[in-house]
């Protein structure tokens, strides 16, 4: 609520006596400014109303109760508007599952899917294992986030072999360069956490054939990146693939990515 | 805009008959001095935050954050409710306005038994076995943006003895009923029947056209109709169509992975991106 004059301007005489009800008046009035240039902590009974010109934030702020904005939609209507930074929040973890349904098997190794959207392989070729591989669809990948983990998840479902075989299996990360399609591991090579790492590619580090079958079990491999593993999209696009030497099925790959911002995805 | 001033100066102030009048008034004059010009505007640079709790503030004209505004534990910025639309936007020059993203070219949707595998080349390429053969690429661009840009990687595997008929590629929209829209009008440019560009850019002579085997871009389809993507009525796709005619490559119809045009995959460009919607 606006304070009225305590007398209006144009009746302030060339010289009066100063009243104690004025003085009063004008010092309440004033006790209840806001200070913008020291600060200070206000409590109104009603919002306070600003229209006009409105108001240039200049330094950080902080909006402890939130902020609304008045449900319309148009050229001039209410909105906030990002000039060119992104709305950020303390770094958030999500999870995308990546089916193997943009795949396809490696030169002469069809592949198939069953009901659950797994690939696989039938006949004779099975026992071949798999080659799959795919571009993640740009569309997909938050950029900016970094990529955690990698969850291949797959089982080998035909009989358990009588050693681990010469092709063990091979998962692989990497991401492209969009002008040479030059590829870069976002692993240095070496053993950690259980998983043997070089190139772009992984496998777990096991040495009996009955680690290496899982008795048929699903195996969770884990990749963790420990480099290049920001994404950037504007120089770069990812690809996955899995490969074994004996019948498999492969279900799916779980993203996980630390986002410090709120972008398109 | 301009802070208030003083109307004098402290040493112009003369005490009055009643004790501390002086110092009073000085004080109400400076705290006009410290407070907001509601009228006129003013620029402040307080010294400590003004915090406003009770009813807070309505921001009913233009609010400018030059700075980061951070929002406390558990507070929101709520976007209202009155329109479907209503998300935070993106302004015209903001880097998240135009989006330039890969387009995986498997699963092909082959028209019939012709496309099914990956390349040799990687297990990301897809490769026909036979000429004329045509498949669609599922692609998701960004929704509400304007699609101004596709282009396809690619690469031959084939030794010609002259030149084929190109390769070509067009980028649809199909609705809910199935009706098939090009999103460049035919014969327009270098754009054929139907929409279709050719996918070479290099096309003086067989020794241009495969290019060693080097992997080369496409002719860029650039949308010139239907381009504003609306993903509630309508889903996208690359039709690509192979090379055909005389001296297009052997049909290959073992399983070892034709000898067509090896493609790798694709990048689209989404612009006019106005809205922080969800996609």
């Amino acid at each position: 609520m606006r304070r009225p004059h305590v007398m209006p301007g144009n009746l302030w005489p060339g010289r009066m006596a100063l009243s104690s009800r004025k003085l009063s008046a004008l010092d309440l009035y004033s006790s209840e400014l806001m200070n913008f240039d020291e600060g200070g902590t206000f409590n109104p009974i009603e919002p306070i109303v600003i229209g006009g010109a409105g108001m240039e934030l200049g330094s950080a702020s902080e909006v402890l109760g939130g902020v609304t904005t008045n449900p319309k939609y148009g050229s001039t209507d209410p909105r906030i508007e990002l000039v060119d930074q992104w709305p950020v929040h303390a770094a958030r973890t999500i999870t995308k599952t990546i089916s193997w349904a943009n795949c396809d098997g490696f030169g002469a190794q069809p592949v198939y899917f069953n009901e659950s959207g797994a690939v696989y392989q039938t006949g004779l070729a099975a026992s071949s294992g798999l080659n799959i591989g795919m571009i993640v669809d740009g569309h997909r990948l938050h950029d900016g986030a970094t990529l955690v983990t990698a969850t291949f998840s797959y089982r080998y479902n035909g009989s358990k072999p009588t050693a681990i075989p010469g092709g063990n299996e091979s998962v692989g990360i990497a991401r492209y360069d969009r002008t040479t399609d030059a590829s870069t591991a976002l692993h240095s090579a070496g053993t950690a956490g259980g998983i043997v790492y070089s190139s772009v590619f992984a496998r777990r580090d096991v040495s009996t054939v009955e680690d290496f079958f899982a008795g048929g079990n699903v195996i969770n491999l884990v990749f963790t990146p420990n480099q290049n593993n920001v994404i950037a999209k504007a120089s770069y696009y990812y690809g996955f693939s899995l490969q074994t030497s004996i019948e498999t099925e492969a279900l799916g790959v779980k993203l996980e990515f630390s986002v410090p911002d709120q972008r398109h995805e | 805009m301009a802070s208030f001033n003083r109307e004098f100066p402290d040493t112009d102030w003369y005490t009055f008959r009643i004790p501390g009048i002086a110092t009073a008034l000085r004080n109400i004059d400076r705290k006009t001095v410290l407070a907001a010009n509601g009228k006129d505007g003013s620029y402040h640079e307080p010294s400590s935050p003004i915090t406003v709790g009770g009813a807070g503030m309505v921001a009913a004209g233009l609010w400018s954050l030059a700075g980061p505004v951070t929002t406390d534990t558990n507070a929101h910025i709520v976007l209202g409710a009155g329109h479907s639309l209503d998300y935070l936007r993106i302004l015209a020059g903001h880097t998240g306005a135009s989006r330039s993203m890969s387009v995986p070219v498997l699963p092909t949707i082959p028209e019939r038994y012709a496309f099914a595998y990956a390349s040799a080349s990687n297990n990301f390429a897809q490769i026909a076995r036979f000429p004329g053969a045509r498949s669609i690429i599922a692609i998701t661009p960004h929704n509400r943006s304007t699609l101004t840009a596709l282009r396809l990687r690619f690469k031959t595997t084939f030794a010609h003895a002259g030149l084929p008929e190109f390769p070509k590629f067009r980028v649809i929209r199909v609705s809910k009923s199935g009706v098939v829209q090009a999103l460049h009008t035919s014969r327009s440019g270098a754009y054929r029947d139907d929409g279709f560009l050719d996918l070479p850019v290099s096309v003086a002579n067989v020794a241009a056209y495969e290019a060693a085997g080097a992997r080369q871009w496409s002719n860029t389809y650039v949308p010139d109709q239907f381009n504003v993507i609306d993903t509630s009525n309508y889903a996208y796709f690359v039709d690509f169509v192979e090379e055909d005619g005389a001296y297009a490559f052997t049909p290959n119809v073992t399983l070892v992975p034709g000898a067509g045009t090896d493609i790798l995959r694709g990048e689209m460009t989404c612009a006019s991106i106005t809205l922080l919607a969800p996609q």
